[in-house]
């Protein structure tokens, strides 16, 4: 099992670059690269904070998929 | 990326220096067998190596001025959020590794070596250049190991 984002999808669609997600949350934009690309699972209290900035909720923003072999 | 890479760098030419200003004292120590004096002098590598060090710690400094995620206490375990926290985690752990198995050869060097050797400054140097290396190759897996998950995470 792995961990699927739509933080891109959402981010486009509140007209936001990774540049100022990054600031809103605190973290690199680095992080948000690494993060739209699958490459890194947030820990909980940054995907709070991405789904809060998003305004949307955390089910929303990420879930549980298979891993695609 | 950059504090890391700086960070080790200069790491890595203190112990240089200091590997090379302790080989020349151990060179020219004079121990008297009927008395307990030692004498021995301190070099020019000791100079650089003091005047290394305060380059660095001041560098170390402004850096950390400049560069915010670039914390001088913590040195190259400095980092930027989360994720380079992991990246730093990863990185120990690779090195810790490379460590443990780089001391265990290095004790049976030393024990091998303490049988086989008469000349004592040579062995006396083998052990400190040995140790030296020992530390260079620990701030190179750990830069390298901090490189390779920048790229992968």
């Amino acid at each position: 099992m792995i961990v699927i984002n739509r933080v891109q999808i959402y981010r486009k669609q509140q007209k936001m670059t990774q540049e100022v997600l990054a600031n809103k949350v605190g973290v690199s934009r680095k992080t948000i690269v690494s993060l739209e690309k699958g490459n890194y699972t947030p820990s909980l209290l940054l995907a709070l904070q991405i789904a809060k900035v998003l305004e949307t909720d955390i089910h929303t923003l990420f879930y549980l998929g298979e891993e695609s072999s | 990326m950059k504090k890391i890479i700086f960070e080790q760098v200069g790491n890595i030419i203190l112990v240089l220096l200091l590997m090379v200003a302790m080989v020349q004292s151990v060179y020219s120590a004079h121990i008297e067998v009927n008395s307990p004096s030692i004498s021995f002098e301190l070099g020019l590598f000791w100079l650089l190596f003091l005047i290394w060090m305060v380059i660095f710690i001041m560098f170390r400094f402004l850096y950390g001025k400049k560069n915010k995620a670039y914390d001088t206490k913590k040195g190259e375990f400095s980092a930027e959020d989360e994720r380079e926290e992991l990246i730093s985690k990863k990185a120990t752990v690779i090195t810790y590794k490379m460590m443990i198995t780089l001391l265990i050869i290095l004790l049976f060097l030393c024990f091998g070596l303490s049988l086989l050797l008469a000349d004592i400054k040579l062995f006396q140097t083998i052990i400190i250049v040995a140790i030296g290396i020992s530390l260079i190759v620990g701030f190179i897996t750990y830069l390298l190991a901090w490189i390779r998950f920048d790229i992968t995470i």
